[in-house]
């Protein structure tokens, strides 16, 4: 089984994405489809073994449309062995063929699955040759802009034969303009339409087809028989085509923009970057970088791949992955995500993963594919779209019979006109384009700020969650300890306490150990490092060393009471333990000293999230595997009402199993592998970008950053996505239901019918791109967005 | 870490792809932080860090990729008048 996802051009409404599933589903060896008429995209699942990648071609052109072909110039730069680069080009999935060109360069054809100019690069190298791409006529935007072009130049074609219609022509002139207008820009409906009755799916094309010929052969008639007292509807027809082709035309900008926020996150990535070769600095293309290069990044630069560093310090703002524009500082060790921009400093680190496994890729491919599944709304329209047109057709027909025999016996002009009003009127693209341009456009919003929607239903479902789970330790927590209380005993500074626990604690990777350190280190002044000698771990109970001659121990209380340290004085300071904290006793020769409190903190975040969900109406939980105790400190901490403590993580699946029984609908955030099978069960699942990688996949939603407060807007993305989702559909609905009787009625003139069509369809578009712009305030990043908040 | 934000106009825009060039030169360009444009006014808006970069150096890249930046209603300014007067151009790149 083989998995792809194909460019398809020639679909002209939402109607032949249908179409086209439903013939490719149809074939032997295809098993799974999927079609996105805004994306122009179909993914597919084939057997390999049944079929090759031309035979998918040869049938996606039997139903109508076309797989374009790509191409790409390859120069290569020594004097390589050609025929094995071509061979090993033409291994490369996707490629159709490799040609000389005289000029010594290769022309390589290949289909649009995903190849690209690193795929064929690498080819290039297996096969022993560097090589250079210098011209890549492929792409998404490439076609976008092809289909625009054509449509643009059919729509001025048929504005400039119009226009010498409106003056009073001599009925000849007017047949001979009105022929070209039905011949020429008017092909494409009929070739559409012929494609329809082929596969017997019925799109607007039949419709503007259908009623734009009656029109033309009526008034052709008419022009070639009569004498005198008639009129002549070419104009209408002209008019007609036009408007029905500007609406396509603003159709494309439209769905163009939709795409925008993910077109502009692929162009983040720089074209060059340093890169160290042979002990020098040498400027190179980013698809020559291979894993494990030497790079350099300097301020204000943009990452250009994915990679660990090496040396050196900057500060790095990487608000296309998280929305938030603070820049994070990062030194060696750390990981730089390509497309970030580096604010400050010089670094160099190694390219670590590239291409197609870069982050930047993934999240674009997480969008995509979100955008190319189908929400289970989307099934309800496109059972009403199925229908639609022979509706019409109905209907159409039935207006004819009606004005002819009843209303009006024998005046064939109205019978013919209102029947056309009734075909031009109707728009099933409207109802098509409903819910994937909201969706497209709500998972681009998601993505740009930070939070990613994986599939069409998570978007869709999202928002109805009333009950919210959270898991404790690394999603409402850092999952990290920190040192949070300082108590000496009276006599005794903070300073010392901190000190003398900090020197010994240095020697140990403990993570209590580190949180001790990290305090220290920020809220002291630096000074020299003490010496401690006989450092001694003792693990479960704490460490002992000798500081400057004197025993120090620094543990819990067992440890003190085995060391025969009295501990009678702990009874003055509050226990610590009550508030879910770890105590660490300090004493010094003997004498305790005081104590310290280490405990995993909530994140910063968490209150304020919390808040806001409860004021949503959300019911909170929280669920864990730690003591009653601890869960209940926490959950009073940040707020949240309902503890499920000690759950083992097996048990977890079952509690949320068992929440859903009460009617709720379960929304679960975790991230840790424990949290997995919870987050299956859940109707909605948000994982932590920042956990392990198995929470990751099997979530519904991936907050990049690992922000708690990034939570608020899942939902209200979610919401408002399906709100528009709604808007949409009951507008489509309810402009059939109201334009096909008043068309019917004859009270609209064909052009005004033509223009109202046209309208609903563009309206539709509007209404989703409205999405782009709503959103929380505060949380826009450009500057000037918020001069106006 | 500084920032600062300049709006200008551009000529020779012409369709929407050049106005998604115009945005990827200028996340290209060292120093830029962000680019947005509106297509219709012409109007580019971008938000630079003034330690590594200057307008004037950021103008430059304007006219070298092949949009000068200019006044508001300079003549060559207005995206739908200069896509009448080439209605069959092609875009860069094509």
């Amino acid at each position: 089984m083989k998995t792809i996802q194909l460019t398809i051009l020639g679909m002209d409404c939402a109607a032949c994405a249908a179409t086209l599933e439903r013939v490719m589903q149809r074939q032997s060896g295809v098993k799974r489809v999927t079609v996105n008429y805004t994306a122009q995209t179909m993914e597919l699942i084939y057997d390999d073994a049944a079929l090759t990648l031309e035979d998918v071609v040869l049938y996606v052109k039997k139903a109508g449309y076309r797989v374009p072909r790509e191409e790409a110039d390859i120069a290569l730069a020594s004097a390589a062995d050609v025929d094995a680069v071509k061979a090993a080009l033409r291994n490369v999935y996707g490629v159709i063929d490799v040609t000389d060109r005289p000029d010594g360069t290769l022309l390589v054809t290949f289909r649009p699955v995903g190849v690209d100019s690193r795929t064929m690069l690498s080819a290039c190298r297996e096969a022993g040759a560097e090589a250079e791409v210098t011209g890549l006529r492929a792409g998404e935007e490439y076609h976008q802009l092809d289909t625009r072009m054509r449509l643009f130049q059919a729509l001025l074609t048929s504005v400039g034969l119009t226009a010498p219609l409106m003056l009073e022509l001599h009925p000849k002139a007017q047949f001979v303009l009105g022929t070209a207008l039905q011949f020429v820009p008017g092909r494409t409906f009929h070739a559409g339409a012929l494609r329809n009755l082929r596969n017997r799916t019925f799109g607007m094309d039949l419709l503007v087809s259908l009623s734009s010929s009656v029109i033309w052969a009526y008034s052709s008639f008419v022009a070639l028989t009569r004498k005198r007292n008639f009129t002549l509807y070419f104009t209408s027809q002209g008019v007609l085509l036009s408007l029905i082709l500007f609406g396509k035309y603003m159709e494309q900008v439209a769905a163009g923009e939709a795409g925008s926020a993910i077109r502009k996150l692929l162009r983040l990535q720089p074209g060059t970057a340093m890169v160290r070769k042979d002990g020098e600095w040498k400027e190179m293309a980013v698809e020559c970088i291979r894993t494990g290069d030497e790079i350099l990044l300097r301020p204000g630069e943009r990452v250009p791949v994915d990679g660990v560093i090496l040396s050196g310090l900057c500060a790095v703002d990487e608000s296309m992955l998280t929305g938030e524009s603070m820049p994070v500082d990062k030194a060696e060790g750390d990981s730089l995500v390509g497309g970030s921009l580096n604010r400050s400093g010089f670094v160099t680190y190694t390219a670590t993963t590239l291409g197609k496994d870069s982050v930047l890729a993934r999240i674009v491919a997480m969008v995509r594919q979100a955008q190319t599944e189908k929400a289970p709304i989307q099934r309800f329209a496109d059972a009403v779209a199925q229908w639609f047109v022979p509706g019409v057709v109905t209907v159409a027909a039935g207006t004819f019979t009606l004005w002819f025999f009843k209303l009006k016996k024998g005046n064939l002009e109205t019978a013919i006109l209102n029947c056309c009003d009734v075909l031009t009127v109707a728009c099933p693209c409207a109802l098509g384009l409903a819910t994937p341009t909201a969706l497209m456009v709500g998972s681009g919003t998601g993505a740009e700020r930070g939070v990613l929607f994986k599939n069409g239903s998570a978007l869709e479902n999202a928002w109805k969650a009333d009950t919210i789970v959270f898991d404790k330790t690394g999603t409402l927590t850092l999952g990290e300890p920190v040192l949070t209380d300082v108590r000496p005993l009276p006599g005794v500074t903070e300073e010392t306490l901190l000190r003398l626990s900090a020197a010994i604690e240095t020697h140990s990777d403990h993570p209590i150990s580190r949180a001790v350190t990290a305090y220290a280190g920020e809220h002291l002044p630096a000074c020299e490092a003490v010496e401690v000698s006989e450092f001694q771990y003792l693990p479960g109970r704490g460490i002992t060393g000798v500081i400057m001659g004197e025993s120090v121990l620094c543990g819990n209380r067992a440890l003190l009471m085995e060391r025969g340290v009295s501990l009678a004085d702990l009874d003055t300071l509050p226990d610590l333990r009550k508030e879910a904290k770890t105590e660490l006793c300090v004493a010094r020769g003997g004498k305790l000293l005081g104590v310290l409190g280490v405990a995993d903190v909530l994140r910063e975040d968490a209150m304020e999230t919390v808040a806001a969900l409860k004021a949503a109406g959300k019911e909170l939980w929280i669920m864990t595997g730690d003591h009653e105790e601890t869960a209940r400190a926490i959950a009073a901490k940040a707020g949240i009402d309902h503890v499920l403590a000690q759950v083992l993580p097996e048990d977890k699946a079952q509690k949320v199993r068992e929440l859903k029984a009460q009617g709720k609908t379960v929304c679960m955030v975790g991230d840790g592998i424990n949290d997995t099978p919870a987050l299956a069960t859940a109707d909605c699942s948000v994982a932590m970008g920042t956990g392990s990688d198995i929470a990751i996949e099997s979530a519904d939603v991936l907050l990049p950053a690992g922000k708690l407060e990034k939570l608020n807007e899942v939902f209200s993305i979610s919401h408002r996505t399906m709100r528009v989702v709604r808007q949409n559909l009951r507008w489509a609905l309810g402009y059939n239901a109201v334009s096909i009787p008043v068309a019917a009625a004859g009270i609209l003139h064909p052009s005004l019918c033509a223009l109202a069509m046209s309208a609903s369809s563009i309206g539709v578009l509007m209404n989703s791109l409205r999405l782009k712009g709503t959103g929380d305030k505060k949380l826009r990043r450009l500057p000037w967005k918020k001069k106006h908040s | 870490m500084e920032e600062k934000a300049f709006v200008t106009h551009v000529k020779g825009i012409y369709c929407r792809q050049c106005a998604e060039v115009i945005v990827g030169t200028m996340l290209q360009t060292r120093g830029v932080l962000d680019a947005a444009i509106v297509y219709l006014r012409a109007e580019l808006t971008v938000r630079y860090d003034p330690e590594i970069v200057t307008e004037k150096k950021i103008r430059d890249r304007l006219d070298a990729c092949g949009y000068p930046s200019c006044e508001k209603g300079a003549p060559g300014s207005n995206p739908i008048l200069n896509a009448l007067r080439h209605p069959l151009r092609r875009a860069p790149g094509k």
